[in-house]
């Protein structure tokens, strides 16, 4: 017997009698998420960038890509990745979660899935509109399973792995932003 | 109401101030309670340690010794908690109640008049048979309204100082045949306790159950730190 | 298989090893880290309720979910392989990389490959191995096994990583700064993966309905390696599936505050196709698994998503160390699943816990851990492989204190014979007195003075 059907056939006898599936419980949602995103983003040393509107996000950019080791992804006229490790990273997320300050970010996007996890700053764009309360919220709303790879970034890269000494910038990013604009 | 007094076997041995503290404070409320006296143990020695068959010959002693009671109170949450949840007392109809002595108070709304003064900084160890198990308190894992059976009875101790903890319901290390088997981690667990305790300023260590105050007394006497150990219900038959 | 003796080993770390509070330490700064996570979420045990539950019901219905499961990540252009043991999942990963001559893999955490010791079957192949994770990149090169599933070097001061480096990576020596010394690993990966051709990570969360594998990680190290490799292996155990991608915001939610006291860890990333002419593999696996779903009492442990709360939160396992259990899952839920695998081997783990149910308390998904801890002794007792220097104290115990007069004979022997000849009473209990006096026996029972003074009023 191969396998697969083996280890079907253990878990079909053994499995023991099925319980039903809970739902997702609706839980209180407050009021006031933009300062609540904030203070969440920069308990996990991130920074929230706050623009009147997206021609005040793109007027910073280009300012950004003035210099040469940085790197935008907001358009699709900029989809070479480079051979060197770019300084910073701009990329688009499409939704921000108000309690733990994770960000949604479709790879599908990038010419290149790595690419957030490149350089030293990370950067993303996105609207306050998309900005929702919890993680149930958000999965509402994401169309997750059509993308190939899309993840949710909540702050820089990070690891206490030595002696429980915080420090930022373990394999990826060492800061991230977060740019949002009304 | 027909009240029998159940006192845990290391503490009819080792700790006999302790069950007549206990009567004492029962007495001092007004109850009149009987001590059987073919009484011996909950069977929790044998169960914790996975010998379930040699426990419930415990038990069924136990049950046969106090079946003509309506209610049995034990100065013990360990035990207790073993009664009520592993050998399954109180179960059937014939079955008596069983409370830890404070939880039997408390569900009958009383509290001993308390008037004379222990001016100690005190530590409470809240033991996790009584917490986690009897549920007497909220457990610091848990979230939610935090709740307590026991605090009312310490707070009414005149002038005594409760000490703040950095963790404030740790276990012990006593687990029964645990501090036997696993000596080297029990005794670390027993002097990791203390040192919370020492570290602010506790002079007595507090406890409802003997057996944690048998194992953390046994490492500091062993260590001369100097603390002191009493159950709760000797303290309180101490203030009245 | 040698058999694991937790009280000798934890009695060795305690009193012979060079660092003995480091994983106490480590521990309860992260225990208490997860209670100001949790203690802000109002809704906290109702999610813990939710999770539990989600897993209960896939668990009783994993045999449809595993199907659907295939089917779907199928239809999304992965490859799927099933393996039965640790053998033949180390066998496939081993075919895919000899196949396509990868020089090397880059790993994220795994705790299935280290359950496996994939790395030293690939390695004695040729393929040399290199763990990202910064701690298990730790281990690795100290060539340890981890003491913590979430903080694989928690057992480690910076002196002795600062040294290992020094030895490894020719850092500065005595440089015991954790920013430098972290920088110092990232540099010396950086080249590993920006050429890897293949990379390999465990699974956190499996989505059935939509064939997702859900990784996450605090570094950044799993999607780096897996984003830049062309072929990407993704080792999963069959408890590892929940039903639809919602689910994950609950576990989400309870993940990262539970491990690590932070709302949510760093990146939550989902695969499910595989990048544009990249290849994508998951290897779904079960060694032991389905057995252990088979046994009554002890399937719900299956619940466990790996938090590692209930190790940080032991006393046992704070004290004792990480190492002590001998299994690359330690602590009360490494004793519950262990005996599950092997009851010979793993026998004494069940008993190496004082019962004080901290774990049930801080599990996102209420495993009733200290229960199952307490059953294992049963059966274990019932298996008949406990030795008679625990057993026969235990039926002699049983037989005096179910007779009243036996019960009392022996008390009071044993306080005159405590009375009289304390230094022999004290030699006859080592395992009490090493660290601890006995109890000043008192002069009467309660129950003499009893008789005494209160019985006839």
């Amino acid at each position: 017997m191969d396998n697969r059907t083996a280890i079907l056939n253990k878990v079909k006898k053994n499995q023991p009698i099925s319980s039903p599936h809970p739902g997702i419980p609706s839980f209180d949602l407050p009021e006031d998420l933009i300062e609540r995103f904030g203070v969440a983003l920069s308990n996990i040393g991130g920074e929230l960038k706050l623009f009147p509107n997206y021609d005040s996000v793109i007027e910073e950019v280009g300012q950004c890509l003035e210099d040469n080791n940085n790197r935008s992804y907001l358009s699709n006229t900029n989809l070479q990745t480079s051979e060197v490790e770019p300084h910073t990273t701009i990329v688009r997320g499409e939704i921000a979660v108000a309690e733990n300050a994770a960000v949604y970010v479709n790879t599908d996007l990038l010419p290149d899935r790595a690419i957030p996890f490149l350089g030293f700053r990370l950067i993303v764009v996105l609207p306050q509109s998309n900005l929702c309360y919890n993680m149930h919220q958000a999965y509402a709303q994401l169309d997750i399973a059509n993308h190939g790879f899309g993840v949710f970034i909540a702050g820089p890269s990070a690891t206490a792995d030595i002696a429980q000494v915080l420090v930022r910038g373990a394999h990826g990013p060492s800061k991230m932003e977060v740019w949002m604009y009304k | 109401m027909k009240i029998a007094l159940f006192v845990p076997c290391y503490v009819d041995q080792f700790y006999p101030g302790v069950a007549k503290a206990s009567l004492a404070i029962l007495e001092n409320l007004g109850y009149e309670v009987d001590f059987p006296l073919n009484q011996t143990c909950c069977g929790q020695p044998m169960v914790n340690s996975g010998f379930v068959k040699e426990g419930e010959k415990v038990t069924d002693h136990f049950r046969s010794v106090f079946q003509d009671y309506d209610v049995v109170v034990g100065p013990s949450g360990s035990c207790v908690h073993h009664l009520i949840h592993h050998a399954g007392i109180g179960k059937t109809e014939n079955d008596p109640k069983v409370y830890e002595l404070f939880s039997f108070l408390s569900e009958q709304d009383v509290m001993p008049t308390m008037t004379k003064p222990f001016p100690h900084k005190v530590g409470f160890h809240f033991s996790c048979h009584a917490l986690r198990g009897l549920r007497l308190g909220k457990s610091s894992e848990l979230v939610g309204e935090g709740f307590s059976v026991i605090q009312p009875f310490i707070d009414a101790i005149p002038q005594a100082e409760w000490v703040p903890l950095d963790q404030v319901d740790e276990c012990c290390g006593f687990g029964g045949t645990f501090s036997v088997f696993e000596d080297a981690v029990s005794v670390n667990m027993g002097q990791r306790r203390l040192a919370d305790h020492q570290s602010h300023g506790a002079e007595y260590l507090v406890s409802i159950d003997s057996s944690c105050l048998m194992h953390l007394e046994g490492v500091s006497r062993k260590q001369k730190d100097g603390l002191k150990f009493l159950h709760l219900a000797e303290l309180i038959a101490m203030v009245i | 298989m040698k058999r694991i003796k937790h009280a000798k080993a934890a009695d060795q770390y305690i009193h012979k090893s060079a660092h003995p509070k480091a994983q106490h330490v480590a521990a309860i700064h992260l225990r208490n880290k997860r209670d100001r996570a949790v203690t802000v979420i109002d809704e906290w045990e109702e999610l813990r309720e939710t999770a539990s539950k989600i897993k209960l019901h896939t668990l009783s219905n994993l045999h449809g979910y595993l199907e659907e499961f295939e089917a779907n990540a199928k239809a999304n252009g992965v490859i799927i392989h099933w393996a039965q043991t640790g053998d033949d999942l180390n066998k496939i990963v081993y075919e895919l990389l000899d196949e396509r001559n990868v020089p090397y893999l880059v790993k994220s955490k795994s705790m299935l490959t280290e359950e496996c010791h994939m790395n030293q079957y690939l390695e004695e192949r040729g393929i040399d191995v290199y763990d990202t994770d910064l701690g298990e990149r730790i281990v690795q090169l100290a060539k340890e096994p981890p003491s913590h599933i979430v903080v694989p070097a928690m057992h480690k001061t910076k002196e002795e990583i600062s040294d290992l480096f020094h030895k490894t990576m020719n850092t500065e020596k005595d440089n015991v700064d954790a920013k430098y010394l972290t920088l110092a690993a990232r540099k010396d990966l950086r080249t590993k993966f920006m050429n890897a051709e293949a990379a390999l990570t465990g699974v956190n969360f499996g989505v059935a309905e939509t064939g997702t594998v859900t990784i996450v990680t605090n570094e950044g190290n799993a999607d780096l390696g897996v984003n830049k490799a062309k072929l990407q292996i993704h080792c999963m155990g069959i408890e590892k599936l929940i039903p639809k991608l919602n689910d994950l915001s609950v576990f989400l939610r309870l993940l990262g505050r539970s491990a690590t006291g932070q709302p949510i860890t760093t990146y939550s990333s989902h695969y499910h196709k595989p990048k544009p002419e990249g290849e994508m593999h998951i290897v779904i696996v079960d060694n032991g698994r389905s057995d252990h779903l088979g046994m009554e009492d002890f399937w719900t442990a299956l619940k466990c998503i790996r938090c590692g709360a209930c190790m940080n939160t032991c006393p046992v396992y704070r004290s004792g160390g990480g190492h002590s259990y001998g299994y690359t899952v330690p602590g009360p839920i490494g004793s519950i699943i262990t005996p599950a695998r092997d009851i010979t081997q793993y026998d004494d783990l069940p008993f190496a816990s004082s019962l004080c149910g901290s774990c049930s308390d801080v599990c996102p998904v209420k495993i009733d851990i200290h229960g199952q801890l307490l059953k294992w002794r049963e059966v274990i007792v019932e298996s008949g492989q406990v030795a008679k220097s625990k057993s026969l104290p235990m039926k002699i115990g049983s037989t005096v204190l179910s007779k009243g007069q036996w019960y009392r004979l022996s008390g009071w022997g044993a306080r005159k014979f405590l009375n009289y000849f304390p230094k022999l009473a004290n030699a006859m209990v080592p395992k009490w007195t090493k660290g601890r006096e006995l109890p000043n026996p008192p002069k009467e029972s309660f129950r003499e003075w009893y008789i005494k003074n209160k019985k006839n009023g």
